[in-house]
């Protein structure tokens, strides 16, 4: 099975979405993923 | 519960974590783990209470471990929202406990400070069986168990644990996710869960579709799940956090578990949930937003209106000050012509001393004369003025009378239409002259100050 890579994902965002996010984004209830891998909707379809 | 039933228990835990199936857990098996350990009503106020360690030097506490929900851990520079579902947790609540390992032996899930997975960082360890909790009112469903923190091996934390001061725990999790809203393309749906926000009705989130394993758990400040706390009844206070990070947590973050993870050929471990101390910048943000506030707190209407009064007053001090130092220069220049006055006079009182006598009637026309003449020309008349017997020296009447210094006021001559006249020219435009209407106001308004300088009016 195929998944991607979360922070690479979130990594290659446009700079410009990325600083828009951080503006934007609703705070962290706690805690922190250090590493996750996510399933391609093609696959879960599947 | 008493020591066999624990034992029972903890070999069917181990039954289900080695299992032939690989891992997968059976729905039986599970329900009877539950079935033997149901949490007593009432048990998890008094876990609450502070806890001294036993005999054998621990304080024993039951936790809730996870809840069914939504939260929003950190990943990297920002903060994304996950979901687990009751099945899914339900199928992992096993996992929240003890194991076998490879060799027969029991394991105890071990439990750690703030994830820090180091030998010298364990603080306790969990030999129960979990139990599933099901919801009731607004706290969620969850998995639920005793964590026995070991005052011998980290007094500081049994006690902290024991008397309540940390009372939040977080699970390090391995388990896999798929989109929310499998519709959407990549990068819309990281977007969106990474802004909280909602479509169809529901939160954009990353689902948690197997928990994989449970590596260990940790006792923490705050952890991502609110109810994980030794009173998951009372939903603990969560602080405001920031959502970003700076971008350099994208890269610092556990770099062993990254390395370990990137070393398996097919990564078993799909994510990795841990609740973490917030990093240093998220005070000085804070701090930044405090200020902030402080400084939109400030009655800003009322700071205008106090800095347009002051610089009206400092307008209309400066324009007098201005005026009397005009009046001031043309006092000075005054003062000039009068001290040399006050010579020639002296010149002719001596003069006329050493000399010869001046005649009471023709006083007048000597003072007239004097003021008029200079020194040399004064002489040469002085020598045909007729001599009287009872003359009267004439610097006397020279001499300026105070009177004449704090008069009523201070005619306008020419000096001041001199100096209003040069005082205009220097603010109009090159090329233009002031009116003469002009000059004379300014030219009063200048003996007016002079008036004021010579008798000490303010």
């Amino acid at each position: 099975m195929q998944a991607i890579d979360l922070q690479a994902a979130l990594a290659a965002l446009p700079p410009d979405k990325i600083a828009a996010l951080k503006a934007q984004s609703l705070p962290s209830t706690g805690g922190r993923i250090v590493r996750a891998m996510l399933v391609e909707p093609e696959e879960v379809k599947e | 519960m008493s020591a066999e039933e624990r034992t029972e228990i903890q070999r069917a835990i181990a039954h289900m974590v080695t299992g032939a199936d690989g891992g997968t857990f059976s729905l039986q098996a599970r329900a009877q783990v539950l079935a033997a350990a149901p949490a007593p009503a009432g048990e998890m106020s008094a876990s609450a209470a502070a806890v001294k360690p036993d005999a054998d030097g621990y304080v024993s506490k039951r936790f809730r471990l996870m809840s069914v929900g939504h939260f929003r851990p950190r990943v990297g520079w920002c903060a994304i929202t996950v979901r687990a579902d009751e099945d899914v947790l339900r199928r992992a609540a096993p996992m929240f406990g003890p194991r076998l390992d490879a060799s027969g032996q029991m394991r105890p899930l071990q439990v750690y400070r703030d994830h820090e997975v180091e030998t010298e960082c364990i603080v306790g360890r969990c030999d129960d069986a979990p139990q599933w909790v099901p919801a009731a009112g607004t706290i969620p469903g969850g998995v639920e168990n005793v964590l026995r923190f070991d005052s011998m091996a980290d007094p500081k934390i049994a006690r902290l644990v024991g008397e309540g001061t940390i009372f939040a725990v977080s699970a390090g999790l391995s388990f896999r996710a798929e989109q929310s809203h499998p519709e959407m393309d990549q990068e819309t749906f990281l977007e969106m869960a990474i802004l909280g926000a909602e479509m169809d009705g529901r939160p954009v989130a990353l689902v948690i579709t197997e928990i994989a394993n449970v590596k260990e758990m940790s006792c923490v400040w705050s952890g991502a799940d609110p109810f994980a706390t030794d009173r998951p009844d009372v939903q603990s206070p969560m602080p405001e956090m920031p959502a970003t990070a700076e971008a350099s947590d994208v890269e610092g973050a556990q770099p062993e578990i990254e390395a370990t993870a990137a070393a398996e050929p097919a990564p078993e471990i799909i994510a990795t949930q841990a609740g973490l101390a917030p990093a240093a910048d998220e005070e000085e943000v804070e701090m930044d937003l405090s200020e902030i506030r402080a400084a939109l707190a400030l009655p800003a209407d009322a700071t205008v209106d106090a800095l347009a009064a002051a610089a009206g007053a400092l307008v209309t001090s400066n324009a007098a000050l201005l005026v009397r130092a005009e009046a001031a220069e043309v006092e000075l220049s005054e003062m000039r012509a009068a001290e040399e006055r006050r010579q020639t006079a002296e010149e002719i009182r001596q003069a006329i001393e050493t000399d010869r006598k001046v005649l009471p009637a023709d006083k007048a026309k000597l003072e007239a004369l004097a003021a008029e003449l200079g020194l040399d020309v004064l002489r040469a008349s002085l020598s045909v003025i007729p001599i009287g017997a009872s003359g009267v020296p004439v610097g006397r009447q020279l001499q300026p009378e105070a009177k004449d210094l704090q008069g009523d006021a201070t005619p306008v001559n020419d000096s001041h239409r001199a100096q209003a006249r040069r005082l205009l020219s220097q603010r109009m435009p090159r090329g233009q002259q002031p009116t003469e209407q002009a000059i004379e106001a300014k030219a009063a308004e200048i003996a007016e100050a002079q008036h004021k300088i010579r008798t000490g009016q303010k």
